[in-house]
């Protein structure tokens, strides 16, 4: 496992979830209060795309049918979603966000 | 011990019994339905039960694992209740079992609506249950064409998931225009090129007279003379609500369970939520059911909460999805209030945000693959914020700034 570079911490906006692609793994950036979290970026309830959702308190809404995820932990917090989201490791140095693959 | 009761075992009846739990009910729960499987969502039946490619994978939406039930002391009893005597507090199944109970929630749903002139048979499906869907799957298998009556939101994404089958595909639609109540003009006309585009006919105001089950397929016979032939017919012409055994037990039925904003109904200690239950909606407290995911999930959750002995008024904002082709539609609000002008930030056919306002409030918003988009200003609609207006329309002004400004 190796901390791979994902995105500029500049290229952030708490508003919306940043998509990117990590070695051949759909990663979604997320910005809460400062710190930065990553999931994968696929809902695990349909193929959507959680960066194309909508993100509040640290939670990630499917776009499709509004599942909810805790992007801290992956957590599925509200129906239709049961099965967690993948989550892996951020780490921030000099303004370049890495993800841990 | 107290003992609550709840007929029903779908999606609602489900969410109510976890929600009892939930909130720290300890007595006794009894869950009894009908059919033979434990609760699950029904929206996948029309689409991912019929398209997916191995029969073991085709259906996952259990409300709950199956060990839920037991684990939670919630005794799940596939069962009819023949009789529900709402003074003694007693409740008869089919298999002769008696249970006594101190509040009940129905939660019965609704039954596929029939059609006399087009008769249930080999070839003549509805589609409500699990059961049903997968019939219609293995129906599906080696047909070539097929008749779809009603062109709801049922009878859409089932053509839809013909469509990816191969399937031929004619919807025959009584009125003159699809999803009449439920749709902007304007938006039913961009579903029905969608759906001709992805090769499904359509046949507005049908009345149809009769059908003919011969040679292994279905003739339908409309009263203008025109004859439609197909492999087999789905019927989804709505849903009759499950109110029947309410109402032979005294309760007030019409459209469904008549219950209050409390989900109780004429009779105090019985509820109803879901599907089968007629409640006063909105300002104008019009009565009416809500057909939808969100109303089974958050009505019988709210029932349950009043049952504990909450007072808290169950007023949805209305929320809708259908997935038909590669377009997942979403609806915020209901068009039964007026709206003087439409606004719509489309980013292609395929990507768009219509809404509609009454002066300067949001009161209904429709998005076709913009989910994120509906969920920033949802909650400008259930507010009834004003907005701006030309920022709104301003594609490079973002929804989220929009909404915060709004409601700052």
């Amino acid at each position: 496992m190796t901390f791979q570079f994902a995105a500029k911490f500049d290229d952030l906006n708490p508003d919306e979830p940043y998509a990117t692609t990590v070695g051949s793994e759909q990663i979604a950036l997320y910005l809460v209060d400062g710190e930065v979290y990553a999931t994968h970026n696929v809902c695990t309830h349909q193929f959507a795309l959680l960066s194309d959702g909508f993100l509040e308190d640290g939670c990630i809404e499917c776009p499709l049918h509004q599942g909810k995820f805790d992007v801290k932990t992956g957590a599925a917090l509200c129906a239709p979603v049961t099965a967690p989201v993948k989550t892996y490791k951020v780490q921030v140095n000099d303004g370049v966000v890495s993800v841990e693959l | 011990m107290d003992t609550i009761l709840i007929i029903g075992a779908g999606q609602a009846g489900g969410r109510a019994a976890e929600a009892l739990r939930t909130r720290g009910f300890d007595g006794k729960i009894v869950l009894i339905g009908e059919e033979q499987y434990r609760p699950y969502e029904r929206p996948t039946l029309s689409k991912g039960v019929l398209t997916a490619e191995k029969n073991e994978e085709c259906f996952s939406a259990w409300v709950h694992p199956s060990e839920f039930y037991a684990a939670n002391r919630i005794d799940w009893i596939a069962d009819r209740v023949e009789k529900l005597d709402v003074v003694e507090r007693l409740a008869l199944l089919e298999s002769g079992r008696g249970i006594k109970f101190d509040k009940c929630l129905i939660t019965t749903g609704g039954r596929a609506r029939h059609l006399a002139s087009v008769p249930l048979g080999p070839h003549v499906f509805t589609l409500r249950t699990l059961h049903d869907a997968m019939r219609v799957r293995e129906r599906m298998r080696n047909a070539r064409s097929v008749a779809v009556i009603g062109g709801g939101f049922l009878g859409l994404e089932f053509a839809a998931s013909a469509r990816a089958r191969a399937i031929d595909v004619t919807v025959i639609e009584s009125g003159d225009r699809l999803l009449k109540r439920a749709l902007p003009t304007d938006f039913s006309d961009r579903l029905r090129v969608k759906h001709e585009q992805n090769g499904v006919k359509f046949v507005f105001g049908a009345n149809l007279l009769g059908a003919d089950e011969q040679h292994g397929g279905v003739k339908l016979t409309l009263a203008n003379r025109d004859v439609i032939q197909s492999d087999f017919v789905v019927v989804a012409i709505g849903q009759e609500p499950n109110e029947e055994l309410a109402k032979k037990s005294g309760l007030l039925t019409g459209d469904g369970i008549q219950v209050d904003s409390y989900c109780e109904s004429s009779v105090p200690g019985i509820y109803a939520a879901g599907d089968c239950a007629n409640f006063p909606f909105g300002i104008e407290e019009k009565r009416l059911r809500l057909e939808s995911w969100q109303n089974a999930q958050e009505q019988a959750i709210a029932a349950a909460h009043n049952m504990l002995g909450d007072k808290t008024e169950y007023q949805p904002n209305p929320w809708f999805w259908t997935d038909q082709y590669d377009w997942n539609v979403q609806m915020l609000g209901m068009l039964d209030r007026p709206v003087d002008q439409w606004i719509e930030r489309k980013t292609s056919d395929d990507k768009t945000l219509l809404m509609g306002l009454q002066g300067d409030v949001i009161v209904y918003a429709l998005s076709v693959n913009s989910g994120g988009d509906l969920r920033a200003i949802r909650r400008l609609v259930e507010q009834s914020a004003p907005i701006a207006k030309t920022a709104l329309a301003d594609m490079n002004v973002k929804l989220r700034q929009l909404e915060r400004e709004a409601l700052s």
